[in-house]
């Protein structure tokens, strides 16, 4: 194993980080709450050619690998920046992939994203970044198709102000292309789903550190009973295993992201792991942090509330937990012809 | 809504409290029916009223002899034990009503043991009547866990009046309350647990302020702050210097935990009714394993009330009791996230689940709301404390 | 950023898992468990044969230069074959001390012996009155002479029954604060005066309670400076190069029990792979198992490439005995009825589950309690304040 950065992904957690950090909260983040995207920032994101980053360089991209963009996502991740990275470089990859790539798409002049479940009636419900999305991948039928249409910039009031929306895929028109069917259009999805799982896992782990960071800070300055609260065992205990927590959930988004490229035979599981991990170690370090906070944990103004619901939110958008595992349970031990509850 | 009967008995409370039990009930579905409380909504409010619905309610409530059912007959109140407004708390829980944070519930127990006659005249007996709402505002910036922090400085005068100098936060109901019931050091040199007194006075007091702070979930707590804000001697409550006595019998009080459980029925009756006839197998052990929690719950909530009954103190099965729903809410939360998946996500700033919102935003709401009661009427580590400390006998933390 | 093992390692692995399959005999794990000495002369002999205790020393004491990612394959095949590595894990660490620190007697009388394979060594760290607290040893060494006359008792000395001396931290000064007065000697265990008691656990392990009744040691089997032994210790944990053993036994759980689940089948003649109960517990272990891993490799790859070590010890000590002890209860409830009964997991898979369920409970405390290691990570990691 070797751990250690290369100058160019060092240079990527720094760049990012630094554009994360002009947009911690409260500023950027709150300004942009209700839609859960600040124009300013996707510009900036495109300034620096993120949208494309990971895209082969044939293809209009940067030819950065997954692992990269994983970097960047992390270092988003850890100040809540409100710009969907992941679902623009998921769906970017999967139209290359398709042969059905764009110069826009590949600049991020126009938003792309996935839809992470089918259609249902020709309607994508919940899609990530589907309120600010100019491009929609989504499984229609036995179809995977690419709808074009302006977004409403409305997003469904949900629980991490998040920039979700329903899409309409009507499948015939000219703002409609079918890029595959059947089986192949499966698979597209399937390895577009999984690299969003890596991604996202990464921005959760991002998202967890900040939190951490937040609870950190709050319990070394905050006193009560002439001592800070940071010197008490329980609040010490719960913070190292929410740091031990992170560490094992960024090892192991890193790994997920690298072996698409390095080890793709593992890499569907990695990534399922990867998420299920990810998403209960922000979980877990975003309550406990909220927490640790008192009272002024659940106040508006505290940022510590905007993390603690983002980590449900992040990775809640795809499935519940349990669904989760047992796919993972599936790629481990094959599919079984008993369903979960039988 | 159909309740969780088929346990081998609710052991929450018994057959004399059930003729009680269906009162309020009643009293409670006929309030708070969808149609009517439709257009009575306020998102701001943690009871999710608006606040002149709300103290109608409230009245008609006291007309009924609810809010001071376990206060002396002979200051207008029930003469119940204490298990009876357990009743009325749990039985509001569920249904979503406004009977919890009341000024009975807030001032009663503490009136009577301290209160003059003047003040259980002018305070406790509109309380009862539910003709007054009030705060109570102890916490301050750097007084949360830990009271004695407490700097809000009440100066005396000659007269035996005080001036209140101060600020309070994360006050519930400030912004509707009529009374407040505060805590200030009248020992202006002293620091810790002496020197301190306990107030009680009305929110128009020249020099009282207040200041809604929105929480998470959309609904407000409130800053008060006291401006050279002057009181008379009869505001005083308990003996001078002597509250820390006095706050600490207020803080058992506090809250008997019972709503938790009221909110937590309803919420995995919810869970039970929507998820019926599932096979998932999953989905089922997730439900059977917080209907069994919910259960133990209520059998330690249980003790904690046959305790009160017969005159005592719990203090350590009132902390566990505490622990025990508090955290049963946060779980119940995330299994409804986990059953019910992406429809979670949808969120709903509302409290008060009046025309029955979509389930999933209901969730959503629960997944924040339950945050604060692991935090509140001391944090879960403090209460874990009193449990190792008094409860178990364990010594003192190394301080 | 590279997650493979290197082929040296691989290769390594090999080579280890060939020594194993030959001295590993169904015998020698009959006698283990038999007496619950986790420590067997055969393949320790092999293991300084092949050199590998040599080699297992950094190659800036003089050592063969395996590097920590080799080590850490040397524990895991181990104890994923369940084979035993207490006397190893002694040799290696104190070895390390004495080559970094020892004098011209102990390197020269005492090292050798230790890297042939010829001896092994104890640890005599914890006493009856302190394990967390290490500093507040309390058994005694006062001077006699040219030498040191030692009082006190120890417990959890494990492999002192086949162990020709003991790494004693002892008290030479009370009349400083309690890390600033102990010393380290090095003490040959067939001194007069030295009592050795077994001691029974859990898992079926044996371990040692020691006695030294005024024991006499010329000044010579001192390793370190007088009043320095706190300094002894910190080398010695510097020299556990993020290789410690108890890192795998969540892996062998999950290999153990998912073959198992494969192999059984329900009273519906399905295999118990298939139910979700069972998928459910297995796949969440598969990830810690993979959280582990990594966790470990991290240890190593820092030990390994020179950086100054932290908290990485820590943190997979802790990750990884936290995780085989939720995963040996989980399982435990899915196996059942069945799984109640006690017998040799080597013989019958099944009964891995009652063997793990009893000794998931010690990883959590040996090396360190799982609250040391938070109050490390919290302190030294997080720089959160000392309580207290």
């Amino acid at each position: 194993m070797d751990l250690e950065l290369t100058d160019e992904q060092q240079s990527i957690v720094e760049v990012f980080g630094a554009l994360a950090d002009r947009w911690a909260p409260p500023a950027g983040l709150r300004e942009h709450e209700a839609l859960g995207f600040d124009p300013k920032v996707w510009e900036q994101l495109v300034a620096t050619g993120a949208p494309g980053m990971a895209l082969p360089e044939a293809d209009g991209g940067g030819g950065a690998t997954l692992l990269e963009l994983a970097l960047a996502v992390e270092a988003l991740g850890r100040r809540l920046t409100p710009a969907p990275l992941v679902e623009h470089a998921v769906a970017a990859r999967l139209l290359a992939r398709a042969g059905a790539i764009t110069p826009e798409i590949a600049e991020g002049a126009a938003v792309a994203t996935v839809a992470l479940r089918p259609a249902v009636d020709g309607r994508a419900r919940l899609v990530p970044a589907g309120a600010v999305a100019d491009t929609v991948v989504a499984l229609a039928g036995d179809d995977l198709v690419r709808v074009d249409a302006a977004p409403s910039g409305i997003a469904v009031p949900n629980l991490g102000d998040l920039p979700l929306a329903d899409r309409d895929l009507a499948t015939t028109g000219p703002d409609a292309v079918v890029l595959a069917t059947g089986a192949e259009a499966r698979d597209l999805h399937a390895l577009a789903l999984h690299e969003w799982r890596a991604l996202t896992a990464a921005a959760l782990v991002g998202l967890a550190a900040g939190a951490l960071e937040l609870a950190r800070t709050y319990v070394l300055e905050r006193e009560q009973f002439d001592v800070p609260i940071g010197s008490f065992q329980s609040i010490q205990h719960t913070l190292a295993d929410a740091k031990v927590g992170i560490d094992g959930a960024q090892l192991l988004a890193y790994k997920a992201s690298w072996a698409f490229g390095e080890q793709p035979a593992r890499a569907a599981e990695l990534a399922t792991m990867a998420l299920l991990f990810a998403a209960e170690q922000a979980r877990v370090t975003s309550e406990r942090a909220l927490h640790f906070h008192g009272g002024y944990g659940v106040m508006v103004e505290y940022d510590i509330q905007l993390f603690y619901r983002r980590a449900k939110g992040w990775a809640l958008v795809l499935a519940d937990p349990g669904t989760e595992l047992h796919r993972l349970a599936d790629l481990r031990y094959g599919t079984t012809s008993r369903e979960a509850g039988a | 809504m159909r309740a969780v009967v088929d346990l081998p008995r609710d052991p929450l409370f018994g057959p004399g409290h059930t003729e009680f039990r269906e009162q309020v009930r009643a009293f409670l579905r006929a309030e708070l029916d969808p149609a009517r409380t439709a257009v009575h909504r306020d998102p701001r409010d943690l009871t999710g009223l608006d606040e002149q619905f709300e103290r109608a309610i409230l009245r008609r409530a006291g007309a009924a002899g609810f809010l001071g059912i376990s206060l002396p007959e002979e200051l207008g109140g029930g003469g119940r034990p204490p298990s009876w407004d357990a009743v009325v708390s749990y039985e509001s829980a569920y249904h979503d009503g406004p009977l919890i944070d009341t000024a009975a519930h807030f001032l009663g127990p503490t009136l009577v043991t301290f209160g003059t006659s003047e003040q259980l005249d002018r305070v406790m007996r509109p309380a009862i009547a539910g003709t007054i709402t009030a705060c109570i505002a102890y916490t301050e910036a750097g007084a949360g866990s830990d009271l004695t922090g407490v700097a809000t400085v009440a100066t005396s005068h000659d007269d035996g009046s005080f001036t209140l100098t101060g600020e309070k936060v994360l006050v519930t109901g400030a912004h509707k309350a009529d009374w407040c019931c505060t805590v200030a050091r009248t020992d202006e040199e002293s620091t810790g647990r002496t020197g301190l007194s306990m107030f009680v006075f009305p929110m128009d007091t020249p020099g009282v302020t207040r200041e809604r702070v929105r929480t998470a979930n959309g609904w407000d707590l409130g800053t008060v702050r006291f401006e050279q804000a002057r009181v008379g001697a009869d505001a005083l409550l308990g003996e001078r210097d002597q509250g820390w006595r006095t706050l600490t019998g207020a803080l058992v009080g506090e809250r008997s935990g019972v709503a938790w459980l009221g909110w937590a029925t309803r919420n995995v009756d919810a869970l039970l009714e929507t998820c019926a006839g599932t096979r998932d197998r999953r989905v089922r052990g997730e439900l059977a394993g917080v209907v069994v929690e919910l259960f133990t719950a209520k059998c330690i909530a249980a003790r904690v009330l046959v305790a009160q009954d017969a005159g005592q103190a719990p203090f350590a099965e009132g902390s566990m009791s505490k622990v025990k729903a508090t955290e049963l809410l946060q779980r119940i939360a995330r299994v409804g996230g986990r059953v019910l998946g992406p429809e979670v996500l949808g969120s709903a700033s509302a409290p008060g689940w009046f025309g029955r919102l979509p389930l999933g935003d209901w969730f959503a709401y629960e997944t924040v709301e339950r945050l604060h009661p692991t935090l509140s009427v001391g944090t879960n580590e403090i209460q874990r404390t009193t449990i190792g400390q008094v409860g178990l006998g364990l010594p003192l933390e190394p301080r | 950023m590279d997650f493979t093992t290197s082929s040296e390692a691989l290769a390594f692995r090999d080579e280890v898992r060939a020594l194993l399959a030959r001295t590993f005999t169904p015998e020698v794990r009959e006698q283990m468990h038999r007496t619950g000495t986790l420590h067997n002369w055969g393949i320790h002999h092999a293991l300084g044969e092949a050199g590998w205790l040599q080699q297992a020393l950094p190659e800036s004491l003089g050592g063969g230069g395996r590097d920590p990612e080799e080590l850490a394959g040397l524990f895991r095949e181990f104890e994923l074959a369940g084979a035993p590595y207490d006397g190893i894990s002694n040799v290696v660490m104190i070895s390390s001390v004495l080559a970094h620190m020892g004098n011209e007697m102990q390197k020269r009388d005492v090292l050798p012996r230790l890297l042939s394979g010829d001896a092994v060594a104890a640890l005599g760290y914890s006493e009856p009155d302190s394990g967390s607290d290490v500093a507040a040893a309390r058994t005694v060494a006062t001077r006699d002479g040219d030498g040191w006359r030692i009082n006190g008792a120890k417990m959890f000395t494990s492999v002192a029954e086949e162990s020709t001396w003991v790494l004693l931290l002892t008290r030479t000064n009370p009349d400083v604060p309690k890390h600033k007065g102990l010393t380290f000697f090095l003490v040959p265990l067939d001194r007069d005066g030295v009592e050795i008691q077994p001691v029974f656990t859990l898992s079926g392990k044996r371990t040692n309670a020691t006695f030294y009744d005024d024991v006499f040691v010329e000044d010579e089997w001192r390793v370190g400076e007088v009043d320095q032994g706190w300094q002894v210790m910190l080398v010695a944990l510097s020299y556990e190069r993020g290789v410690a053993g108890g890192v795998r036994d969540a892996e062998r759980l999950l290999v153990n029990a998912e073959a198992y689940a494969r192999d059984t089948l329900d009273p519906d003649g399905h295999p118990l792979l298939e139910q979700p109960a069972w998928r459910e517990a297995l796949a969440q272990l598969a990830i810690d198992v993979e959280v582990a891993d990594l966790l470990a490799g991290r240890a190593a790859w820092v030990s390994g490439s020179g950086r100054l070590p932290g908290t990485e010890g820590a943190h997979v000590k802790l990750f990884a005995t936290e995780a085989v002890t939720r995963a040996a209860n989980a399982l435990m409830d899915l196996a059942g009825p069945a799984g109640l009964e006690r017998g040799d997991p080597a013989e019958d898979r099944a009964r891995v589950f009652e063997y793990f369920y009893r000794f998931a409970p010690v990883t959590t405390i040996y090396g360190g309690t799982s609250e040391i290691q938070r109050n490390l990570v919290a302190q030294r990691g997080l720089g959160l304040p000392r309580g207290r």
